[in-house]
């Protein structure tokens, strides 16, 4: 049982450990990629100027430390590589701001125009039945954007329809549960490729879906953020924030190597004192 | 302006919600409960301009396309799945609940007959082929040694394991025995996955903060004096909680969350 004292003194350790890099900013290490993350950052880079991807901003406020720095680096590669991204959220409506605001900042800095190289296509409820539509018809579920502007003479749904035979990868930045509905009713039936970005809480229910081929990538956590944003060289939050996250790391191992040298010794002093009274 | 007040008005709900660290205060609680109904709040609205608007209303009642030129005529199927919505919604009318029934059953009858196709092939098949070592081992044909050989090691694993925790969930027979060796194989598998996610777990929520942090460092204030006044106001904050915290009797919350 912890006394206050030292409770508070592992949330300041915590705190200093945390502060520390984004006060004094400093590079703990190099986030080398990993297979997984590889794997969608290559399917990307390997796509031709004028293809189009898609990009599931399914996630809230909530996992926005993690996942929104992944859309940010995934949403720059694509646009720097003229790819057309179609964005669209059914994980829930508070998720459809942080996919607006990705699209303007980041499109608004390489000269990429709303409704011509992008779009946010918005929430819908009833994940399987909208996904099972915009493979045959996208324009038939959403009459209009995230924005309000009509789709009926949209340059981008111009040029693509429907998602089946016409988007070249799938992209699902998920906190929940969205990657199955998509393998189950996007990727397998479409016969389009798919990768994912989730939180680290879900990377290992995921990886099954990785090591079975149904994704071809898979990007977990601030750490496989971090590793993105290496690969298209340019460091941005994942990175700031993996310094942070490694001294944490390596603190939290010396509290479990502590904690459990405490117990030892409180085990054995207890054992030492039933054998002096005995 | 606008944003200045409100990223400052954010910062200061976050150091409000940090002030739990120290313990349970009103504080706390003001933040907390702004949150949830802010949130609430929020999702109603975007439910309904998102959703019964232009998906319901729009379709059936009144033309509400952003654009004028576009020729709009009452879509009245979409009345079938608006009435079904709306009779949902009997379950707070006991004498009328019955009804709420029939939506019940077109949902539960739609969501199976739609989703045991695709779930069964994606979830359940596509997974179990995936776990057969020769499977596994196709892309590596050819390959050399070096790549060859730990891809093997890996598949082995992974066949091993699918098969112990298959045999510990299989209670038709005692564990004892080749059944039992497979059983306590099995419980260390399910162990390693635990210990996985519980690590996986910790480094989201360490993000989690490292994002709040990373808030309140640089996306407070942009002319740089930003953390200074933070760790002034959240040190004002734990003070002002903890003399207000010793004036109130402990609540049953705040001791379980001690």
């Amino acid at each position: 049982m912890l006394r206050s004292w030292e409770r508070y003194l592992l949330y300041g350790l915590i705190a200093f450990a945390v502060f520390l890099p984004l006060i004094f900013p400093f590079d703990v290490w190099e986030n080398l990629p990993t297979r997984e993350v590889l794997g969608v950052y290559n399917t990307i880079e390997n796509l031709q100027p004028g293809d189009t991807i898609v990009v599931a901003v399914d996630f809230d406020p909530s996992s926005e430390p993690e996942l929104y720095p992944m859309l940010l680096a995934v949403l720059r590669h694509a646009f720097s590589k003229d790819l057309y991204v179609i964005a669209i959220n059914l994980f829930g409506p508070a998720g459809t701001g942080l996919g607006v605001m990705a699209l303007n900042d980041v499109g608004g800095d390489m000269g990429k125009v709303d409704g011509e190289d992008y779009v946010m296509l918005g929430f819908k409820p009833n994940l399987p039945a909208v996904i099972s539509q915009l493979n045959s018809d996208i324009k038939e579920m959403y009459r209009s954007d995230a924005n309000g502007k009509s789709t009926a003479d949209m340059p981008i749904l111009e040029r693509t329809p429907k998602f089946q035979g016409n988007i070249k990868y799938l992209v699902d930045l998920a906190a929940g549960e969205t990657v199955r509905p998509w393998i189950a009713y996007g990727s397998a039936p479409g016969g389009y490729p798919m990768g994912a970005g989730c939180t680290a809480v879900s990377f290992a229910d995921y990886f099954s879906f990785y090591q079975s081929g149904q994704i071809n990538g898979l990007m977990g956590g601030l750490k496989a953020a971090a590793e993105y944003e290496e690969l298209i060289e340019r460091k941005g939050a994942a990175s700031a924030g993996m310094n942070s996250q490694s001294i944490v790391h390596a603190l939290l191992v010396i509290f479990i190597i502590v904690g459990n040298i405490a117990f030892f010794r409180a085990v054995m002093a207890k054992r030492a004192e039933a054998r002096e009274r005995a | 302006m606008a944003t200045f007040i409100g990223t400052w008005i954010a910062a200061g709900l976050t150091l409000m919600i940090l002030s739990f660290l120290y313990k349970d205060n009103p504080f706390f609680r003001f933040a907390e409960h702004l949150y949830v109904g802010i949130a609430n709040a929020f999702v109603v609205w975007l439910v309904w301009a998102t959703i019964v608007l232009p998906d319901f209303i729009g379709r059936v009642f009144i033309n509400i396309a952003p654009d004028p030129d576009v020729t709009w005529s009452p879509d009245f199927w979409f009345l079938v799945p608006g009435i079904l919505g709306l009779i949902m919604l009997t379950r707070m009318i006991p004498a009328i609940e019955w009804m709420s029934r029939w939506a019940l059953a077109f949902v539960v009858g739609w969501g199976a007959g739609f989703m045991i196709g695709p779930v069964l092939n994606s979830y359940l098949l596509a997974q179990v082929y995936a776990s057969f070592p020769w499977v596994n081992m196709q892309p590596y044909i050819g390959a050399p040694p070096g790549e060859y050989v730990p891809a093997l090691v890996n598949a082995i694993i992974l066949f091993i394991c699918v098969v112990t925790v298959l045999i510990y969930f299989f209670f038709s027979y005692e564990h004892k025995g080749v059944i039992g060796g497979g059983a306590k194989i099995g419980i260390w598998v399910l162990m390693v996955a635990f210990g996985a996610s519980f690590g996986s777990t910790v480094m989201a929520r360490v993000s989690l903060f490292v994002g709040r942090a990373r808030f309140l460092v640089q996306d407070a204030e942009p002319s740089g004096h930003a953390f200074s006044i933070l760790l002034t106001l959240g040190i004002l904050i734990v003070i002002i909680a903890a003399i207000v915290g010793r004036r109130q009797p402990p609540t049953k919350e705040s001791e379980s969350a001690e």
